[in-house]
């Protein structure tokens, strides 16, 4: 059939205006806080890091002594899951649409890291990211290395409002923990370096490989960490006994919480070039026939740097893709 | 995309780089795509410029909500264009008059720029007086570029009726032409 006719009404977009969008789209990008998924995960890990940052107000007076009296770092050294029931989050969404508010007053950014820059090699990313940048020797099920993107340092200010903390246990009749006033109009510094994500894909798969140094939290001093862990814990549906026994054990300073509903994910420590990594699983079905849908994630810390491998792979592969990192 | 959602919180803003990275790319490539599927949907005007926004700008806000283990993000992408073409057609439900100069590369003789003014103007003429869905299929195929298969899981059509629908209508369209 003749119909190159139809093809008559076809035209490259102006480049002004595609330029006006893309610009437009960008900069709502930088400003838009965490979004809402609908996978509970995504909205857990959210929060998560919201009340991550509020464990991390806390420190024991016995910690080492800092130049700058009255705060301290919090570096991500390794990586804790827990299990939570996801209907909680559900129950936060209604609370509040906007997640990232729920512990917050304000948040004020320091420093944009703008746009993320696109490379067509990790060679020519490290030079931007200012770290060489690591890259899998094996990349299984026939996944091929796409793009490489570049985020620049950042940082961003928060605000912590106790009475909204607070209001939150109310609303989720949380009655074993209480909101130390102390915590109230503290504030709370993020700084993150340049990180550095890679992408590699083969037909419908997809992995993603994400390398940066540690974001560095600075929080004010004074405060109890573990409490303030429990709070967070009994937010996410851990149960008392549970929270109080965890938040008394992990090192709030360098540990970063992975939440994982129990109905859609299972997780296991791990070891990758010989170092303590965690493993996260998502289980389940598909939506087509029924083939069990693969995803899994993969995270460590080396030296001073973290990182990240997720993907639509099963373990093996992308434990061996995670050992091959080089 | 889910997958590695599980691990990167806010306190990891990796996420938001590497995710920003990937959307950045998805723009420029389907942004054509988008554009012309209007073009061919609601006709040549400043319209198809609006809608084209529009299509990414709340495809931007609910970004979180595509999930890649549910189809490609042209789908996904191409379901929210037709949901604002949808939304465009109930609030105006009249013709609007086609605009017939159209930005062509220079070297062209002024006849040959009349006569494609003329050859958009007419095929413009010919869509806007087609049923709603047989130009809905023409502009998943011609203007978005889109495969049969892809329309017939955009639109709930077997892929078979999506391929007869667009013949018979490209063959009645080419004998008015």
């Amino acid at each position: 059939m003749d119909d190159r006719f139809m093809h008559e009404l076809k035209r490259e977009p102006r480049p002004e205006f595609a330029r006006e969008l893309g610009q437009r789209l960008a900069s709502g990008d930088a400003a838009e806080p965490v979004a809402r998924r609908r996978f509970p995960l995504r909205s857990a890990l959210a929060l998560a890091a919201g009340l991550a940052v509020v464990a991390g107000l806390t420190f024991s007076p016995a910690m080492r002594v800092s130049a700058q009296a009255f705060l301290d770092l919090f570096r991500v050294r390794q990586f804790t899951a827990v299990s939570f029931d996801g209907s909680r989050l559900e129950q936060l969404h209604k609370a509040d649409p906007n997640n990232t508010m729920l512990v917050f007053s304000k948040t004020e950014k320091l420093q944009d890291p703008g746009p993320p820059k696109v490379f067509a090699t990790a060679a020519e990313a490290s030079g931007a990211a200012g770290f060489p940048v690591r890259v899998p020797g094996v990349l299984p099920s026939g996944l091929v290395a796409d793009t490489v993107a570049v985020g620049a340092a950042g940082a961003e200010r928060m605000t912590v409002d106790a009475k909204k903390l607070q209001s939150l246990l109310d609303a989720l009749d949380i009655r074993d923990v209480t909101v130390p006033g102390s915590i109230d109009g503290k504030s709370v510094t993020i700084r993150t370096t340049p990180i550095v994500f890679q992408q590699f894909h083969s037909g419908n798969k997809h992995a993603h490989l994400v390398q940066a140094r540690s974001p560095e939290v600075e929080v004010p001093g004074g405060l109890e960490l573990n409490r303030l862990g429990a709070i967070g814990l009994r937010i996410l549906g851990v149960s008392a006994a549970d929270a109080r026994r965890l938040s008394n054990s992990i090192d709030w300073r360098s540990t970063m919480i992975v939440p994982v509903p129990v109905d859609a994910g299972s997780f296991r420590e791990v070891t990758v070039h010989g170092q303590k990594a965690l493993l996260v699983t998502r289980t389940g079905r598909g939506s087509e026939g029924d083939r069990e849908r693969y995803g899994a994630v993969v995270m460590w810390t080396e030296g001073e740097q973290v990182y990240a491998l997720a993907g639509d792979l099963d373990r093996d592969e992308l434990m061996q893709m995670a050992e091959s990192v080089h | 995309m889910e997958t590695h959602e599980l691990a990167l919180p806010r306190l990891m803003p990796w996420n938001a780089a590497a995710t920003a990275a990937d959307w950045e790319a998805l723009y420029v490539a389907q942004l054509p795509h988008v554009y012309n599927f209007f073009r061919y949907r609601v006709g040549v005007g400043p319209e198809a410029e609006d809608l084209t926004a529009v299509t990414f700008e709340k495809a931007w806000r609910a970004r979180g909500r595509y999930r890649r283990d549910l189809g490609a993000f042209s789908t996904w992408l191409f379901t929210i264009a037709r949901h604002v073409a949808v939304d465009h057609h109930r609030r105006t439900r009249e013709h609007v008059p086609l605009e017939h100069a159209a930005e062509l590369a220079g070297g062209h003789t002024p006849e040959e720029l009349a006569e494609h003014r003329s050859d958009v103007s007419r095929l413009a003429t010919l869509l806007a007086g087609l049923p709603e869905r047989e130009r809905e299929l023409l502009a998943l195929k011609y203007g978005a570029g889109l495969t049969n298969r892809a329309i017939a899981r955009l639109t709930g059509l077997g892929e078979s009726n999506v391929g007869t629908i667009l013949h018979r209508t490209v063959q009645a369209l080419r004998a008015d032409w």
